[in-house]
């Protein structure tokens, strides 16, 4: 009797595993290792890196997936792939995509390109990373001298001075400052310009 | 209760009620199984009856296998087991202690518990000087102390020692399990004087038998975990929805509800480094670095929140990263700020605003943008987020028990 019930505990785990198995999609890296490998380490090419690339031939090794479709410095790489980024997953483009062995991913922005990383490297794409920033910025990038500036540009960098602009107490460690009692002309605001 | 309240399987207030309830069920399997009676116990160490070591082989293999299985489900997670570190002095001179009691007495600690429970007074008499023991060992803890704690080998397993895959080592241990019953069948034949039964197990075990055998293999073939789980979200879908821009939130949202606090049911993630935060975040914020999102305390309270969620960074590659991972992970109430701060902080407080050339919605929209402004400039909008902005920090902590606590 117990062995009986044992026997179909087991047996219920393993149709459990079967239907999960046929129910879960088609991926080839689990989800930790696709975050493990697009966040902890370095799937941006900066800016200064492709000058390097560049100047040392090494970016001919490279097929681009152009996902802008805007990119004009073509010569610059081995190969270029043009796919819209809807397009990205149809069969033909995946298996185009597959063949090339070292892939650099242009976007028309920073984020379709790195989202593109994600999911090709989901969908079992190997030697593959992203560039910082866009591709009008990768044309002015490999065209022209680099100015000192754009060495590490990309997307994910302060461009305001937060604080400045947003007053109160919006600062992750400093301690909360909402209970001021008086906001200087912060009830003047609010009848001066209506809002919505 | 191992890795099973961390991962919300068990209410912690009922800790000691479900430990209540398995110690009878483990009280109750041990009787039934025979061992409330000291001279089936003592068998093993005469040769006349294996039963104990049957019984104890079988339970380790099963606890293996199935922890095993249930961490490829994910049902449970391996590494957040405690597992006790090995002094091997106390645990060489521990065993040959307790070996001892066992042969004279015919009683283990649990055994005993069990008989003693249905009355034998072997047992009761056991358990007496167990406690006894108990008692003077705490009363003179100092004196043995540097015994108890001597040869600290940290929490080490056999098959790191051998230097040998975990699913290999559980595999072979199945194998020695099985040998063991042929051998120790064998061995009660002749001790016992019967004509040596037929075939390797009684025709009641083949069944079983071959489903261990069949389980260790299935770990052995499988990876540490699945490549893709029942619950994720396809990689077209997702593309689907990125490429439609389905998971964006405007700036004019976030400010809107900024300002009106009792409309806005975002829960703020902010996935920028930890300096970044510390310098500046959004009120009321969480902070949750991109890396992290999948960490299972940080998981556990997003997938929880029934408010959206809404990632931000300085612009919206990482926050895009971060709902990606989620979004695989089956979550879909998540949402990024399109172009994040940079594009918040460019359209509310830089970007010029000519209402009176524009349509009445444009103008409405330039003077709402305008009233933010002013409202963020001021500090209005942070005076009426009442919280200030928290790391978030991960909801279980569990604390190992002191050194050489635990086990049965």
């Amino acid at each position: 009797m117990l062995a009986n019930a044992a026997l179909l505990f087991v047996l219920a785990l393993l149709a459990v595993i079967v239907v999960q198995w046929w129910m879960a999609p088609a991926y080839s890296l689990t989800n930790e290792a696709v975050l493990e490998q697009t966040a902890h380490e370095k799937v941006l090419v900066k800016p200064q890196q492709l000058k390097a690339m560049q100047a040392d031939q090494s970016l001919k090794d490279f097929t681009l997936l152009d996902l802008s479709g805007s990119l004009k410095s073509k010569d610059a790489f081995g190969a270029v792939l043009k796919v819209p980024f809807a397009a990205l997953l149809d069969s033909d483009q995946l298996k185009a995509i597959k063949k090339a062995d070292k892939l650099l991913v242009v976007g028309a922005k920073e984020s379709e390109a790195v989202m593109a990383v994600q999911l090709l490297m989901a969908k079992g794409v190997n030697n593959i990373t992203a560039l910082a920033n866009d591709a009008a910025f990768t044309d002015q990038v490999l065209g022209q001298e680099l100015q000192a500036d754009f060495y590490n540009a990309q997307a994910e960098k302060a461009r305001f001075d937060y604080g400045r602009f947003f007053k109160g107490q919006a600062s992750g460690n400093k301690k909360a400052n909402a209970n001021q009692s008086v906001v200087p002309g912060a009830v003047k605001v609010v009848a001066a310009s209506g809002g919505c | 209760m191992g890795p099973l309240i961390p991962q919300g399987f068990v209410n912690p207030d009922l800790n000691l009620f479900f430990a209540f309830v398995i110690g009878l069920g483990f009280g109750y399997v041990l009787e039934q199984g025979g061992f409330s009676n000291s001279r089936k116990l003592a068998g093993v160490f005469y040769g006349y009856d294996f039963v104990v070591l049957r019984v104890f082989f079988t339970a380790a293999i099963t606890a293996a296998l199935g922890l095993l299985l249930f961490n490829y489900m994910g049902w449970v997670n391996y590494d957040l087991l405690y597992i006790n570190p090995t002094f091997l002095w106390s645990a060489l001179v521990g065993g040959a202690i307790m070996g001892f009691g066992f042969i004279l007495g015919g009683f283990c600690p649990g055994t005993s518990m069990v008989a003693a429970v249905i009355g034998k007074i072997d047992a009761m008499v056991f358990v007496l000087g167990l406690m006894i023991g108990v008692f003077f060992f705490g009363s003179f803890y100092d004196e043995f102390a540097p015994l108890y704690t001597s040869g600290d080998l940290g929490r080490v397993f056999i098959f790191d020692s051998l230097n040998m895959n975990r699913e290999w080592f559980v595999f072979l241990l199945v194998l020695v399990a099985l040998a063991a019953f042929i051998v120790t069948r064998k061995i009660e034949d002749k001790v016992n004087g019967l004509e040596p039964r037929k075939g390797l197990f009684a025709p009641l075990y083949v069944g079983p038998v071959l489903l261990m055998l069949g389980v260790a293999l299935l770990i052995l073939l499988l990876p540490d975990s699945p490549r893709s789980k029942w619950f994720e979200t396809d990689a077209k879908t997702l593309l689907t929805e990125a490429a439609e821009g389905k998971q964006y939130v405007d700036t004019d949202e976030l400010a809107y509800k900024l300002l009106n606090p009792k409309e806005n049911n975002f829960v703020l993630v902010d996935v920028r480094n930890d300096a970044a935060f510390a310098e500046f975040t959004l009120p009321g914020a969480l902070h949750i670095p991109v890396a992290k999102v999948l960490d299972m305390g940080y998981k556990k309270l997003l997938g929880e929140k029934k408010q959206p969620i809404l990632f931000f960074g300085f612009d919206d590659t990482d926050a895009n990263q971060a709902w990606m991972t989620l979004r695989r992970s089956g979550l879909k109430n998540v949402f990024v700020l399109r172009g994040g701060l940079n594009q918040f902080f460019y359209t509310i407080f830089q970007a010029e605003n000519k209402p009176d050339k524009y349509s009445e919605m444009q103008q409405f929209d330039a003077r709402f943008i305008e009233r933010a402004r002013e409202a963020f400039q001021s500090g209005e909008a942070a005076q009426k987020i009442n919280k200030k902005a928290k790391p978030v920090t991960t909801i279980v902590e569990m604390e190992a028990p002191p050194a050489g606590q635990g086990g049965c």
